[in-house]
């Protein structure tokens, strides 16, 4: 028996402090968050505001994107004691594997860096130096322009990949915005652990933080949210359809009405094989594998199933054996999670399920890890799209033309996220511009499907640009 | 006229009607073997999985069909007498489960002692108010015809349905109960919980409560699958007792499957007219197994841990025995209780759950 782990899930700017606490338990692991008052969190969103006139307003970007790359420098050090924490404790809370944490964090934080951050403020904003003073119009158009981010944004952050909640909360930052962050109960560590970071950073900059928690829903989160959304000019939210809804709704009660809102919900991806990638089986194989693996699937980008064109060298069944034999060898390299036993259940029953219909002569092929429910990959001659129940379950489907997944995906269309595309290079454009229209955001390589750039257009949104106003100066 | 494979369904129905101790094994192997023989499908699927009548030993060894394969295919023995299906609300209409019948006289052999035992032990006849729709409404529900078969049997005078096209007669149950509490004789509610939550929230609404006379009691079944009603058994079983005046002894969940012949009752109201008092769970009739396994290892969970339900129901020796269903539980003294279901559908982060999505097409 090991003995539990207390750390916290919360960081408040000082003076501000708080006596009573209440506790998440994940096994061994038990994650603190303060029990506040709307009279507490009105202290530390002024104590915020301030510290964000004072401070954070008076930062040039590339002094901000500096100091958020030596914290995030700082986490990408194995020996880093925030990032060894991290690792050790985050299994735990997710239930992903240590493997797996180790991976998805380092591969998360590497698009973090200064120089990614600054392409990506150039691309979205036109000019890196938009936020900090006013610039001249492109296009001869007369007259200056700037950016200016909210004073302060409430940011409720999702819990289903490790560390996701970083990339709010920089992204909060480099608009020179003060950051309410309100934890998922699935994922409440990494961006305390963060600020932690930042303070030792430069504290000024981590004192514009606060991450806090509160149960959503319930009647006493009410009054904090009353309070959280009242007073920022931005509020986004991240999470299921139900609380994404919530939120908006408790945003839209309590904001003016010139308050803003982003909200990220439900998606699901899924992957396109092309008959010519099949010549290069084990490869193509390979990339599948790692999408559907990463994360277990519990991202929005990773896929439900693969459709793979017919008429090549390989017979897209042959596919599904070798995506089958890439996941057995993750299995080691990067081993599944574990899970409660009603979802392992939802895993086995889906699974029985299509052995059952291979038995009775279906065109179903069942590949699963030998034992328990590691992996799956269910081959099935239907072409429906249908959604995975995840955990590296994943369905391949032969299709005779790749556009013809088009008229399938119309029923998914509000939901869709990202396709990883494997074909040849005359094939792409016309596929991808025909997914654009479908409703998907991102277009990839099998392979990358969960290593995403930096600012990549999640929910069709830009990383950034969604979060600023724009101000015109005229000179006439 | 008897066809030849009448033999092995007497025989069950023998036995569920007078039960051997220590018989329910060497049966089950037969109605397994028999299934063997008479299910392609299912015959197909226990050689993929290397458990044929040669090699399983044990009731236990019977390859469980999951009970979502009752929607992909037909799984049955002989020409049924009938055809039960599930609502199937969350999946449309095509992919409903299909459980089919071939002799009812076994179906009804089950439910009747199975239910006297557990909801009718001191009386012989009972009004029955059925929060449930008729044979005529709802002419596929197992559900329903199982009360039907009840209602036959033991239903006293002005026993009827209280669901009808327009959904619950709230005003007519609660005209009948008022005329219960006059009458002063005890009464049995009996329905799906769904129906049971309605009237509770119209009683609410119109303060109303009845204290229903002794002996009344409840059988509610189907819980709040798939509804976004957050209210525990316990809190239920409380609110039942608010307002219809029925102590929690006499208040009996059922839990029951399409895809299934017999049932299972809460101990509850036999222990308490025997003087026993244990806590709540289901019981197993003799013709009846549940396992609770692991859903990795597929191992046997060790007594009270949670794990997946099976049961292996000598009931369904027309269809199959072995039932792998959906449901979490685990054991409790010589029967279990159900905490959930299988999900693979939390709701994380962006990632999406399938009945959710379902229900929006």
């Amino acid at each position: 028996m090991t003995n539990p782990i207390t750390l916290d899930g919360f960081f408040l700017p000082p003076p501000i402090k708080v006596t009573t606490f209440t506790k998440l338990e994940f096994g061994p692991v038990q994650i603190r968050l303060p029990v506040l008052t709307a009279t507490t969190l009105s202290d530390v969103i002024n104590q915020l505001l301030t510290a964000q006139e004072q401070y954070l307003s008076k930062q040039s970007t590339p002094a901000i994107l500096e100091m958020i790359d030596a914290a995030v420098a700082r986490w990408l050090k194995p020996d880093d004691p925030a990032r060894e924490i991290a690792e050790r404790v985050l299994p735990s809370i997710t239930g992903l594997s240590p493997a797996m944490i180790r991976l998805g964090l380092t591969r998360m934080l590497e698009g973090y860096r200064r120089d990614e951050l600054y392409k990506i403020l150039r691309h979205e904003l036109g000019d890196a130096h938009l936020l900090d003073e006013f610039q001249p119009k492109k296009e001869n158009l007369p007259g200056l322009t700037r950016a200016v981010g909210p004073r302060i944004t409430t940011n409720i952050l999702a819990g289903n990949i490790p560390g996701l909640g970083i990339a709010d909360l920089i992204a909060t930052l480099l608009t020179k915005s003060a950051c309410v962050c309100k934890v998922s109960s699935h994922e409440p560590l990494s961006p305390a652990l963060f600020a932690q970071t930042l303070v030792q950073v430069e504290p000024r900059l981590a004192y514009c933080l606060a991450v806090l928690g509160w149960s959503g829903g319930h009647p006493e989160a009410k009054s904090l949210e009353e309070v959280a959304f009242d007073r920022s000019e931005l509020v986004t939210a991240t999470g299921s359809d139900e609380t994404v809804t919530a939120v908006r709704q408790a945003a839209a009660q309590s904001q003016p009405v010139s308050g803003r809102f982003i909200g990220y919900g439900h998606r699901v991806s899924l992957g396109l094989i092309g008959r010519e990638a099949l010549d290069n089986l084990k490869s193509v194989a390979q990339a599948a594998a790692l999408d559907v693996a990463m994360y277990d699937q519990q991202g929005c980008l990773s896929p439900h199933l693969f459709y793979v064109e017919t008429g090549g060298d390989h017979f897209p069944r042959q596919f599904a054996k070798a995506l089958a034999e890439e996941l057995k060898r993750l299995e080691h390299e990067l081993p599944r999670g574990t899970l409660d036993t009603p979802t392992s259940a939802r895993l086995h029953q889906i699974r029985s399920v299509a052995e059952i219909k291979q038995a009775d002569g279906e065109e179903v092929i069942v590949f699963g890890s030998e034992t328990g429910t590691l992996w799956t990959v269910i081959y099935e001659a239907d072409p429906a799209f249908v959604l995975s129940p995840l955990y590296r379950t994943v369905r391949v489907k032969p299709i005779d033309d790749l556009m013809h997944v088009i008229p399938l995906l119309e029923l998914w269309r509000p939901y869709l996220q990202a396709a990883g595309i494997a074909v040849s290079e005359p094939r792409r454009v016309l596929l991808a511009e025909a997914l654009a229209r479908a409703g998907l955001n991102r277009l990839c390589p099998v392979g990358r499907m969960q290593q995403p750039p930096v600012g990549w257009p999640q929910d069709g949104r830009r990383f950034i640009a969604d979060r600023v106003r724009w101000v015109d100066l005229e000179m006439t | 006229m008897k066809s030849q494979t009448d033999g092995i369904y007497d025989e069950v129905l023998d036995f569920i009607r007078h039960p051997v101790e220590g018989r329910f094994d060497t049966l089950a192997l037969r109605v397994f073997s028999f299934q063997f023989d008479r299910n392609p499908s299912y015959r197909r699927y226990c050689e993929a999985k290397d458990q044929t009548p040669d090699t399983v030993r044990s009731w236990r060894e019977i390859p469980a069909v999951p009970t979502a394969a009752f929607k992909e295919l037909d799984l049955v023995c002989d020409r049924p007498q009938k055809v039960f299906l599930t609502s199937g609300t969350s999946q449309g209409p095509s992919k409903r489960g299909r459980h089919s019948v071939p002799r009812l006289d076994i179906y009804r052999a089950s439910v009747l002692p199975n239910f006297t035992a557990h909801l009718l032990p001191d009386l012989a006849e009972l009004r029955m108010l059925l929060l449930a729709g008729s044979p005529a409404l709802w002419p596929h529900s197992s559900l329903t015809h199982m009360m039907e078969v009840v209602r036959q049997e033991y239903g006293g005078p002005d026993s009827a349905y209280y669901i009808t096209e327009a959904g619950l007669d709230l005003d007519g149950l609660s005209r009948s109960l008022r005329e219960v509490c006059e009458q002063n004789k005890p009464v049995m509610l009996a329905g799906v919980t769904l129906a049971f939550h309605q009237f509770l929230e119209h009683c609410q609404v119109h303060r109303m409560a009845f204290r229903l006379p002794p002996g009344s009691r409840i059988m509610d079944t189907g819980g709040f699958k798939g509804q976004k009603i957050n209210l525990s058994p316990a809190e239920l079983y409380r609110r039942y007792e608010i307002v219809l005046g029925i102590p929690q002894t006499h208040i009996v969940n059922e839990y029951g499957m399409t895809e299934m012949g017999s049932q299972f009752y809460d101990n509850v109201l036999a222990d308490y007219l025997n003087g026993l008092s244990r806590p709540r769970h289901k019981r197993v009739p003799p013709w009846v197994q549940t396992r609770v396994v692991d859903p990795e290892t597929l191992e046997e969970r060790p007594a009270g841990s949670t794990g997946m339900l099976r049961h292996y129901d000598l009931a369904n020796c027309g269809s199959v025995m072995a039932l792998q269903t959906e449901d979490i539980g685990h054991t409790v003294g010589d029967g279990f209780e159900v905490t959930g279901r299988a999900s693979g559908s939390e709701a994380r982060g962006c990632s999406l759950l399938i009945e959710e999505i379902l229900r929006t097409q």
